[in-house]
């Protein structure tokens, strides 16, 4: 005989158990953590800061330590935006600039020429000569052409040439401590 | 009055076919009792007649129990993730379906046993945390044990992955906040898990490229403008390493879902971030050609 449970009390129970039967969905995978962070340029930015503290610029009477980039890269002057704001060189605040041309260049400490801008190296060398600006490039080969500091991609990994000679010829003086730091030294 | 006494005594007589006198009477005061909303009396006559192995052997004894149980577990244990009372409740309706041979009330006892599977499955969502995450485990455990008896097109795979996924996710999270090796592990460990059941997971493979990709740009997000140079080449080595652990699962989860723009946009980001212009210039066309 079959088992059965009175009709209106069935029907009670099975309509609170069809409303309470849902479930807390799993949904919140399709969403990811994706960080936007623009890693190359904080890294770039970091190390422009940086060799500060390995090269000697003639002294000036300027208040600020001017850094122009030569060429569009908006994450670059994000980053070094963020940086001035925090830090400086010695008293000196720092200034940064974002540049189109040579000639808007006016006596950068730093003068930093993107890789699409790497054609004027050879007009940036002659123009700032002996004038105490580091020229700072981020094209392969450009420190056998000129630049004092060339950015190079080691193993995906940002690392730098050195050009002695040149950073000389623009009046600057240069730490052997940054020497061993460099993927290679150009006497 | 009177009509509603006889009404219930037949009910009882209907049931108890078949059970033995005096154990007739035990679970036909159970049903009794449950009836009149007194629960816990009715827990221990049924406690009591199950006992009897003549109880025991008809699945009306069992679905008794597990309805008692049942409403018990709803009454007052719905808040706690580790009641008994529901637990009982599915081993009493699991063991009455399997007695159940006629299939004369398997559908109600399925009813009874979907409600409290759902409930198992919402506490495992629930207890996704680093202290309760074994718990959690549990309770999915039992929720899929539940629901594959209940439902026979049950897609436990599908289930699985969507839970590891979850749970991976919310540890994802909880390491970008702690960046605590232990949480990194359950991370991992639970991502492996979704991967172990579908290696062809696109959001599986994608989760653990992101994992390794975030980890990479946390590195250098934290790094001091004023870090010294061989710091700075420690920091940069360990997130290439992370970025070089990514690409090879956002890589199979484009190979997978080739469209996903999420994926075309990790896999820029990747490449951007090991600074292979070209590889993230082909990804970010791709990403701009995939349209909306």
């Amino acid at each position: 005989m079959a088992f059965v449970l009175p009709t209106t009390f069935l029907m009670r129970k099975a309509l609170i158990i069809l409303l309470s039967v849902f479930f807390l969905s799993f949904d919140l995978v399709e969403y990811s953590l994706y960080q936007k962070d623009d890693g190359p340029s904080k890294i770039k930015a970091t190390h422009l800061y940086v060799f500060t503290k390995y090269f000697e610029w003639p002294d000036n009477s300027s208040t600020t330590f001017n850094i122009s980039i030569l060429g569009e890269n908006p994450g670059l002057m994000s980053e070094l935006t963020k940086l001035s704001a925090t830090k400086s060189v010695g008293s000196k605040k720092i200034e940064i600039k974002n540049i189109n041309s040579i000639a808007e260049a006016n006596g950068p400490e730093i003068l930093f020429i993107l890789s699409d801008k790497s054609g004027v190296l050879t007009e940036a060398i002659s123009k700032f000569k002996g004038k105490g600006t580091l020229i700072v490039t981020e094209k392969q080969g450009l420190a056998k052409v000129g630049s004092a500091i060339n950015f190079v991609i080691v193993e995906n990994n940002i690392k730098f040439e050195l050009n002695k000679t040149s950073a000389g010829k623009a009046g600057l003086k240069v730490s052997s401590k940054i020497e061993p730091l460099a993927s290679k030294v150009l006497d | 009055m009177l009509k509603c006494k006889t009404y219930h005594m037949l009910i009882g007589l209907m049931m108890l076919a078949g059970i033995s006198l005096a154990q007739t009477s035990k679970v036909q005061r159970a049903y009794e009792l449950v009836q009149q909303g007194k629960l816990d009396s009715a827990k221990m006559v049924i406690d009591d007649a199950m006992l009897e192995p003549d109880a025991a052997k008809e699945y009306q004894s069992w679905y008794i129990m597990g309805f008692i149980y049942k409403e018990i577990y709803k009454q007052r244990e719905t808040s706690n993730v580790k009641s008994s009372a529901r637990d009982i409740a599915v081993q009493a309706l699991t063991k009455a379906v399997e007695l159940d041979v006629q299939k004369e009330q398997t559908a109600n006892m399925m009813q009874n046993l979907k409600y409290l599977g759902s409930k198992y499955n919402n506490d495992a969502i629930r207890t996704m945390d680093t202290v309760n995450y074994i718990l959690s485990g549990e309770l999915f455990e039992k929720y899929i044990k539940t629901y594959k008896l209940c439902e026979p097109g049950f897609n436990e795979i599908s289930k699985r992955i969507e839970y590891y996924l979850a749970i991976s996710y919310k540890f994802q999270g909880y390491f970008e906040e702690t960046n605590s090796t232990n949480i990194l592990k359950l991370t991992e460990t639970y991502l492996n898990k979704a991967l172990a059941h579908d290696p062809n997971s696109p959001t599986a493979n994608k989760n653990f490229a992101l994992l390794y990709y975030n980890m990479g740009v946390t590195i250098i997000k934290k790094m001091d403008y004023d870090v010294d140079l061989e710091q700075l080449y420690i920091l940069q080595d360990h997130a290439t390493k992370l970025f070089k652990q990514a690409e090879p699962f956002m890589l199979k989860a484009h190979g997978i879902s080739p469209k996903d723009k999420t994926i075309l946009e990790g896999l820029q980001g990747i490449y951007y971030q090991l600074n292979d212009t070209e590889k993230s210039n082909l990804y970010k066309k791709k990403f701009e050609e995939a349209g909306n």
